[in-house]
């Protein structure tokens, strides 16, 4: 992420201060997703991670222009391979989505449509995109399969959609986003719904084919073993807001802020045996409720007068490496 | 698929013989029908010797298994008043109203699907909620009332179109049709409207419910997400999705069209099947009645099973769960 080869040549994604509202009827817009900023490089996989309604969702569909009315992009920039994407029109848009921007939603599912071959749908997403024909379209679907480590893709692509496994289906939808080789590919808690070891798979083709293809992932989830897995980057976020990124193994190794710590703490794994699981006191606020001052404060053990009245900026403390940020008043020092 | 087939076809026998139990009982309760069938002079001696002749005289279950052995060899009796065979008067009235349904359907889905569609896309636009507001309606108002409705206007007031009866002079295909010429449209075009606009209306809703539920699923928004056109999505993702629950609805609504467009053939005084049957119960007709409830039978019954295999050919899911 440091190599200056980078900086020449734009970063596949890059967002900037990105704030989400929703409209209401008769009320003021509640602000859903506040000044979020990140890059990913091409080859890189970035996770975001956070709870239910921290606005990761949200983000995820916004990034090709998929919210829809009453989600809107009040403010903010998304570049994808140095293209300016918000402001542009639907058509436009269009273009760009399943070819140079492609999502994987967390259903595998309900993401396949069960009247339709596994065939047609990635032959469909091909020719939405490229002038080519039906076969030349179906061995480049065959392929897809292949790359998404699907066995047999001959007979799989003559497949309906109930005919496969949960595992196989969302490696369909994943080859399906491959397929017309994007720069960028979102996945919205793309392995929750499936078990551990399918999950594992599947993280490992991921891995695999952001090396291989170099391709740039954002991986959405809330699980930070997913984290300590795939990502290279990592941003938590918390109320709408990111409140702590960085360098993966850096935000994991020394969590600076107390909700990541928590969420850390949250993991079975990481913890001895015999010792009691933690878990975070209360709920997050729900969008629009949001406290004044830090949005973690009335949750946060090491929450001082300060927290509760001023919001915190997202920076970087003395110490920390350049690249790591957090919005804390008193952050945790490893 | 050949063992469902099967199955279906023996469901559809028995429907059939438990429907010709309940129309010939039901059929005996309403009345003998000698005394509408003689001369108001004729004597007690005069009236045995008609109900022997036409085989009223047996006790009901004779009556039913003789009528059961006909029909077995095709021959649903001859009618009482016209003493003709049943089935041949019925299937002289059958091309007038067919074509009356076959209007009226063409009219109901040729519209109602595209506009269903349209204010399921459109959700919330001031022209969609008309339309649903305006569907809300034509289902709300008695088909009698809209036929006055149409009369009063293009045939009284306008004088644009005849206010009853058919015109089939011109042939088509070898079928005497009103089909085939703008008088014979002239005479179809009310008694279609407001036979379809039930139907209608009755489409447009089904539809825009089926499209509004669709279009909130994963598969769909996966589809906007791959960058498929809005056509392609309307096509792959959204109609053939809907289909199968679509044309359950179309084939019954169908079928009612055939069976009971009673009301609009009586007002716009078409000479269809309708009609013949309001005739064959004034005069008590038993063996027309008796036919033309069976045949309504057949109709929904080859109907469903025609839905049926079309549903199967749509929906993979389906064919798995037949199949097994």
């Amino acid at each position: 992420m440091n190599d200056a080869s980078i900086t020449a040549t734009p970063p596949a994604l890059q967002v900037s201060n990105l704030h989400i509202t929703i409209e209401r009827a008769a009320a003021a817009p509640l602000t859903a997703v506040e000044g979020v900023s990140f890059r990913v490089g091409a080859g890189e996989v970035l996770a975001i991670v956070g709870e239910s309604g921290s606005g990761k969702s949200l983000t995820a569909m916004a990034l090709p222009g998929l919210h829809q009315h009453p989600v809107r992009i009040s403010h903010g920039s998304v570049r994808l391979e140095g293209v300016e994407l918000i402001g542009q029109p639907e058509s436009a848009l269009r273009r760009v989505r399943g070819s140079r921007i492609a999502i994987v939603l967390q259903d595998p599912l309900t993401a396949l449509n069960p009247v339709l071959r596994v065939e047609t749908h990635l032959v469909e997403t091909i020719r939405a995109h490229r002038a080519i024909d039906r076969e030349a379209a179906r061995s480049l679907a065959m392929a897809a399969l292949a790359r998404a480590g699907i066995p047999e893709p001959a007979r799989r692509l003559r497949a309906w959609p109930h005919e496969l496994s949960g595992g196989l289906r969302q490696r369909v939808v994943i080859a399906m986003a491959l397929v017309n080789e994007p720069a960028v590919i979102v996945a919205d808690e793309a392995t929750t719904a499936l078990d551990v070891t399918v999950q594992s798979e599947i993280l490992r083709e991921v891995e695999r084919l952001a090396r291989g293809t170099r391709t740039a992932f954002v991986w959405i989830t809330h699980d930070f073993s997913v984290v300590d897995r795939i990502a290279d980057t990592v941003c938590v976020m918390y109320a709408g807001q990111v409140v702590e990124q960085g360098p993966a193994t850096e935000v994991l190794a020394h969590p600076a802020h107390p909700y990541t710590r928590a969420l850390l703490e949250c993991i079975p794994i990481r913890q001895q045996p015999g010792h009691r699981l933690h878990q975070i006191a209360g709920s997050p606020p729900l969008i629009g409720a949001w406290p004044a001052g830090c949005r973690f404060a009335p949750r946060c053990p090491r929450a001082v007068d300060v927290c509760r009245r001023d919001p915190p900026r997202l920076s970087t403390p003395d110490g920390m490496t350049d690249s790591h940020a957090v919005r804390c008043h008193d952050p945790v020092r490893a | 698929m050949g063992y469902g087939a099967l199955v279906r076809i023996a469901q559809s026998l028995l429907t059939l013989l438990a429907m010709s139990v309940l129309v010939f009982v039901a059929i005996y309760l309403i009345g003998n029908p000698i005394e509408l069938l003689v001369p108001p002079q004729a004597n007690q001696a005069e009236m045995a010797r008609a109900a022997q002749a036409l085989g009223l005289d047996q006790p009901l279950p004779v009556q039913y298994l003789h009528f059961l052995g006909q029909a077995l060899k095709g021959d649903l009796g001859r009618s009482f008043t016209s003493n003709a065979p049943a089935l041949t008067v019925i299937f002289e009235r059958m091309p007038a109203t067919l074509e009356l349904a076959l209007a009226a359907a063409l009219i109901a889905v040729g519209l109602g699907i595209p506009l269903g569609l349209w204010s399921a896309f459109a959700d919330g636009h001031p022209a969609s909620r008309a339309t649903l507001g305006l569907a809300t309606l034509g289902f709300s108002m008695p088909t009698f009332w809209i036929a006055l409705l149409l009369v009063m206007v293009f045939s009284v007031q306008l004088e644009w179109l005849p206010s009853g009866g058919r015109d089939a002079s011109a042939t088509l295909l070898g079928w005497r049709t009103s089909l085939a010429s703008w008088q014979g449209l002239a005479h179809l075009a009310m008694p279609a409207c407001s036979l379809a606009l039930f139907k209608l209306a009755l489409i447009i809703r089904v539809t825009y419910a089926a499209t509004i539920d669709t279009l909130r699923l994963d598969h769909v928004r996966q589809a906007r997400a791959r960058g498929l056109s809005p056509a392609r999505i309307l096509w792959a993702h959204v109609l053939k999705n809907i289909g199968a629950p679509l044309l359950n609805v179309i084939g019954l609504e169908f079928g009612a069209l055939v069976a009971f467009s009673v009301v609009t053939e009586t007002v716009f005084a078409w000479p269809g099947m309708g009609r013949l049957l309001i005739d064959a119960i004034n005069t008590l007709d038993r063996p027309v009645i008796v036919a033309y409830l069976l045949l309504t039978v057949v109709l929904f019954t080859l109907i469903n099973l025609a839905v049926d295999i079309a549903c199967l050919a749509i929906d993979p899911r389906l064919r798995e769960a037949r199949g097994r």
